[in-house]
């Protein structure tokens, strides 16, 4: 077996490592990036993107920031993660536009930047490629060597070769996104296929602790294209409307804050629509110029393209014609939600050595490209005083084993139970004790069968399988309805505002819980 | 999804290996061995050296006869729609400095 040493192991080339490498360099460490795909366009930002939230402006007091995460999570959100968090920002996006990102100093929202992001993973894989020793493309991380409660290094599964390498290390990060693939999607999906919840399976597998993974995110999206609709709603102020031509987040959910309630509530409400019977729902676009429409049009061609297409394709004029909205399937991702590994101040997870950064990373409910980018920083940051010379640790000759199960068919009857049992799109987001312990036993029989096919699929298979398991038992822990309908109990039904978040350990065979108060 | 056009493919195996998502493999020619996993992101019709990929609806959701190519042109990118083959919108897009 082939074994590499590096300072910082980096798992996922995508917007947090891509920029830990940068600050490891800087630091004076050295780094290798473990990526399963190509860096140049790999992760959330492939597509590009038109605006990085999360992002401090010249003037605005972090405390700010605080507050305003602070209502977006319903009052969950810990205070140190987001502060220290969003001070990072404007140095992480300072160094993007080094590196030639256009970036055009306006708000897009209170702590929005715009920028003309169609070419920020290329910028992003520049910076790698100057920064990293090394750059493993096409290649799985499926296992963290802990010695002595300290992580040790990465053991890699090489798609293109089918071998195993082990990248020894004297710190490993896991910035390799949330999870997408859990639940049945009714159209394209929108969060990365490619982002199957690997660190938080890695993690997870090696004794980590877990924050919030009860706690799903349901973007509401434009329907059928599950495009994002900030730019349109935030961007071009356009108010939600039903078949009625009411505009309900004004007359029915003002109490929370109307058009500009917290993101579940903006899920919950369209979704409260449809089963009610008041759709098709629309976000409101007939005020949109000509001008103004050339100018979203734009947006979108940086960061969801395929919306250009859907409009000529569906004959939508938005004067005419308007977006049709509705809220998706649930992912688990810490971009939205305080889902994700747990982590202190310097990023640590609970596992000495063990760093996690972005969407891997649980506790601040508003992170978006700022975040991950000042996350990886941060990480990056700490993982450089890491003291001591060298590592003792000697790895062992380990193959991921395939069996004849077709991965294909797992995936299938796991996102179908999800989807039914677990509050899916098909049952309105609710789930109940009951019907969670339904999907607990499934998910056990499925995780234990020998999975067959295609690599990189199989892996990706019993990483969902793992964050699935793990997603119910925090389910099922939280007996209360706290963010609908992110987490939404039909048998405990009452909007409860309760200040703790659930932090979970699971030691091979049972699971602990904890809460942390904020 | 997306769809290839062999007669101009010059089977330089850049879309498999840029696609985020694993969902291209060569055999002769590239296919979308995985359509469920395509992300419909547009980087392999980006990284397609001779206009071979066009995205298209999937077809639950809209008309089969328009499509979308893509040309990466460096500082400015240009996307492209297509009826029946012909082009019928076009725009551009800065993205470098
Ligand atoms: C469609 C969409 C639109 C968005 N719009 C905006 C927006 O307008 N503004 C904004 O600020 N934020 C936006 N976000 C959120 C933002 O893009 C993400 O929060 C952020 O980019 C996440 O960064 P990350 O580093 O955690 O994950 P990513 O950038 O996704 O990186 C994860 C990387 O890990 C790799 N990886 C995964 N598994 C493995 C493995 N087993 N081994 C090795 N590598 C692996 C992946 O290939 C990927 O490269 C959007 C997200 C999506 C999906
Ligand atoms: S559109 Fe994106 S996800 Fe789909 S095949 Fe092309 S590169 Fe892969
Ligand atoms: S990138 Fe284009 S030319 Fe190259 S193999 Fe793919 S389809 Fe063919």
């Amino acid at each position: 077996m082939e074994v590499i040493s590096t300072d910082l192991a980096i798992i996922g080339g995508g917007t947090a490592g891509c920029m830990a490498s940068y600050e490891a360099r800087k630091q004076g460490i050295d780094s290798v990036v473990i990526e399963k795909a190509k860096v140049r366009r790999s992760g959330c930002l492939a597509p590009g993107v038109n605006a990085i939230y999360s992002y401090l402006h010249d003037g605005e007091d972090p405390e700010n920031y605080y507050e305003f995460v602070r209502f977006q999570g319903m009052g969950l959100a810990r205070k140190d993660l987001a502060l220290s968090m969003i001070k990072e920002t404007p140095y992480a996006v300072k160094i993007l536009e080094d590196y030639g990102l256009p970036v055009l100093y306006e708000r897009q929202g209170r702590f929005g930047m715009r920028i003309y992001g169609e070419h920020i993973k290329p910028i992003l894989a520049d910076i790698a490629r100057e920064s990293a020793e090394n750059i493993i493309e096409r290649a799985y991380s499926f296992e963290i060597a802990v010695n002595g409660g300290k992580a040790s290094g990465v053991y890699v599964f090489d798609l293109k070769n089918e071998d195993v390498l082990f990248v020894k290390a004297k710190a490993v990060l896991i910035a390799s996104g949330g999870a997408s693939g859990l639940y049945r999607n009714y159209t394209v999906p929108w969060y990365p296929p490619a982002n199957a919840g690997t660190g938080y399976a890695l993690a997870i597998r090696s004794g980590a602790e877990i924050e919030g993974f009860e706690f799903r995110f349901i973007p509401p999206r434009i329907k059928d294209v599950n495009s994002p609709i900030g730019v349109t709603a935030v961007g071009f102020s356009a108010p939600l409307v039903n078949s009625d031509g009411e505009e309900f987040m004004k007359t029915r959910y003002a109490e929370f804050g109307g058009e500009t309630a917290p993101i579940a509530i903006r899920a919950l409400a369209p979704s409260k629509e449809y089963m009610e019977g008041r759709f098709p729902v629309y976000i409101n676009t007939e005020k949109i110029t000509e001008e103004q429409k050339e100018r979203l049009i734009k947006l979108y061609l940086n960061a969801w393209p395929m919306f250009y297409l859907f409009i000529h394709a569906r004959g939508i004029d938005f004067a005419e014609r308007m977006l049709e909205v509705i809220p998706c399937e649930p992912y688990i991702s810490g971009s939205h939600t305080v889902a994700g590994i747990w982590v202190d101040g310097n990023r640590m997870t609970s596992i000495k050595n063990l760093f996690a950064a972005g969407d891997a990373a649980g506790g601040v409910p508003l992170k978006h490209v700022g975040g991950a980018l000042a996350e990886g920083i941060i990480a990056a940051r700490t993982a450089s005083q890491i003291s001591g010379n060298g590592i003792t640790y000697t790895p062992e000759e380990k193959t991921p084993e395939f069996g004849d199960y077709s991965w294909k068919d797992a995936e299938e009857r796991m996102q179908t139970v999800l989807d039914q049992y677990a509050g899916g799109i098909s049952r309105y987001y609710v789930y109940n004790e009951h019907s969670a312990k339904v999907a607990v036993s499934e998910i056990v029989h499925l995780q234990s069968l020998d999975l067959g096919g295609r690599a990189v699929r199989v892996l990706e298979t019993y990483d969902r399988l793992t964050v699935a398991r793990v997603m119910l038992e925090h389910m099922i822990e939280r007996k209360e309805t706290r963010m609908p309908p992110f987490q939404m109990r039909s048998d405990y039904p009452g909007l409860s505002n309760s200040n703790y978040i659930l932090v979970s350990r699971f030691d091979g065979s049972r699971f602990t819980f904890r809460r942390d108060y904020v | 999804m997306i769809v290839f056009d062999y007669d101009l493919c010059i089977k330089c195996e850049k879309c498999e290996k840029i696609c985020p998502c694993l969902a291209i493999e060569m055999n002769e020619f590239p296919m979308l061995a995985y359509p469920e996993k395509c992300w419909h992101c547009c980087a392999c019709i980006k990284e397609c050296p001779s206009d071979a990929i066009r995205l298209r609806l999937p077809p639950h959701i809209g008309d089969q006869r328009y499509e979308m190519l893509v040309r990466d042109e460096r500082n400015e990118m240009i996307f492209r729609i297509l009826f029946d083959g012909e082009p019928v919108d076009e725009m551009r897009i800065r993205v470098r400095k």
